[in-house]
């Protein structure tokens, strides 16, 4: 009875401990595997995914959510990409990896697209191709961008502006898709694709010359998403 | 020792409730809550102007939420004739965030005393607000809203609360 009164008296003092600043959550992005060879790790500041024999456009997806309650009508983002391939034999062109926005309301139709294709990279709007660049084509290596607010979307280090469905304040979801265009592969299908992701950044990149470069957009987040440097695991268990 | 055990146990979970948060816009003097999607939500300063009144264009631009990214901007139609009290008056027309378009809703008056130059005022009332156009993928429906808009006199800062609450018909 002694000790149970010691613990009567003890529990109320030992209570609730509240940290004052607690750890920021790392976790943002939901990894769904389509392809069961495929990996994705987060090590030495970087996304690294690995893809043996892709076979679809999205063999690896990853998707980070707005909270449910966030509304807001601009959406921006900005990635930092390398992709590496090998190809069966002969050379393959038809590896990719797009970048894009949803509604969470209605998350299979996509209102932006960024596509960096090894073959081309094609910028779409609700479906539809607004604009491509060929590899080397005014295109700027490693970055892919999109942008969207009222009626307008836009995309790369591009001045032009491309009509759209007034953007709703709807909760979002972007989508990072990492794999191949079946239509792209004809003769020559890709043996393993690696890309290496160094920064995901929320903001308005596109008709800049600053881009996602260091030094621009140093708030740590926006639209409600935040930056992810890859400094921590922000892969949802 | 059994009873203070148990008083232990409660006093424990009493000390796990969250601790209150502090007072926010809808706790000050100018604030609209509704029930957003049936949440709780507070839409918090809210600002009631009437434009062009006794004249056909007469209508109320109500605005509510966060200095710079006003949640609610909505014109609500007004006869020439004037305002009346616990009377709806329809939707003109209205944007959430500035964005998605407001397809219907109302308010209603409870108190109109509106401010004038060198005195205060007090608007109350009630309302709802639907946007659900077609470039909307979710409905937003605010149901069961309520606001109180308050304005003073310089004289009357000092005690800006007790002034907005005496006329707070929600009290």
């Amino acid at each position: 009875m002694k000790k149970l009164f010691l613990l009567a008296c003890f529990l109320p003092l030992a209570g609730c401990v509240i940290e004052d600043n607690p750890t920021p959550e790392c976790g943002k992005w939901e990894l769904i595997l389509n392809n069961p060879e495929a990996t994705v790790v987060v090590e030495n500041g970087q996304l690294v995914v690995d893809i043996p024999n892709p076979q679809s456009l999205n063999d690896v997806r990853l998707i980070y959510r707005q909270a449910e309650d966030y509304n807001d009508p601009k959406i921006g983002m900005g990635v930092k990409v390398t992709m590496e391939w090998t190809p069966v034999d002969g050379p393959s062109r038809d590896v990719q990896m797009r970048s894009s926005v949803v509604y969470q309301a209605q998350p299979d139709e996509l209102l932006l697209e960024a596509v960096y294709g090894a073959y081309q990279s094609t910028y779409r709007v609700a479906g539809q191709d607004v604009f491509f660049r060929m590899e080397g084509s005014g295109r700027v290596p490693n970055e892919v961008l999109f942008y969207a607010e009222g009626e307008e979307a836009s995309f790369e280090r591009d001045s032009r502006t491309f009509p759209i469905s007034p953007v709703s304040v709807a909760p979002k979801s972007v989508y990072l898709d990492f794999g191949i265009n079946p239509e792209l592969t004809r003769t020559s299908p890709t043996a393993h694709l690696r890309v290496v992701v160094d920064a995901v950044k929320f903001a308005k990149f596109t008709n800049t010359q600053s881009a996602i470069e260091p030094g621009f957009e140093e708030a740590p987040s926006r639209y409600g998403l935040s930056h992810d440097y890859f400094d921590c695991n922000s892969i949802l268990p | 020792m059994k009873k203070l055990f148990v008083l232990s146990l409660a006093t424990l979970i009493w000390a796990c409730e969250p601790a209150p948060t502090p007072s926010g816009p809808c706790e000050d003097g100018q604030w609209a809550t509704a029930l957003k999607n049936g949440a709780d939500h507070c839409l918090g300063l809210v600002e009631v102007t009437y434009w062009n009144a006794n004249s056909p264009s007469a209508h109320i631009l109500f605005t509510a939420g966060e200095v710079g990214n006003k949640e609610i901007q909505a014109n609500f139609a007004i006869p020439a004739e004037g305002i009346a009290l616990n009377q709806d008056y329809p939707l003109r027309d209205g944007t959430l965030y500035g964005a998605d378009e407001l397809t219907s809703g109302s308010i209603r008056f409870l108190v109109f005393d509106p401010p004038s130059t060198g005195e205060g005022g007090c608007i109350a009332g009630t309302f709802t607000l639907t946007a659900d156009g077609p470039d909307t993928p979710v409905p937003f429906r605010y149901t069961e809203g309520r606001f109180l808009y308050y304005k003073g006199t310089t004289a009357e800062s000092d005690n800006y609360t007790d002034f907005s609450q005496s006329c707070n018909p929600f009290n």
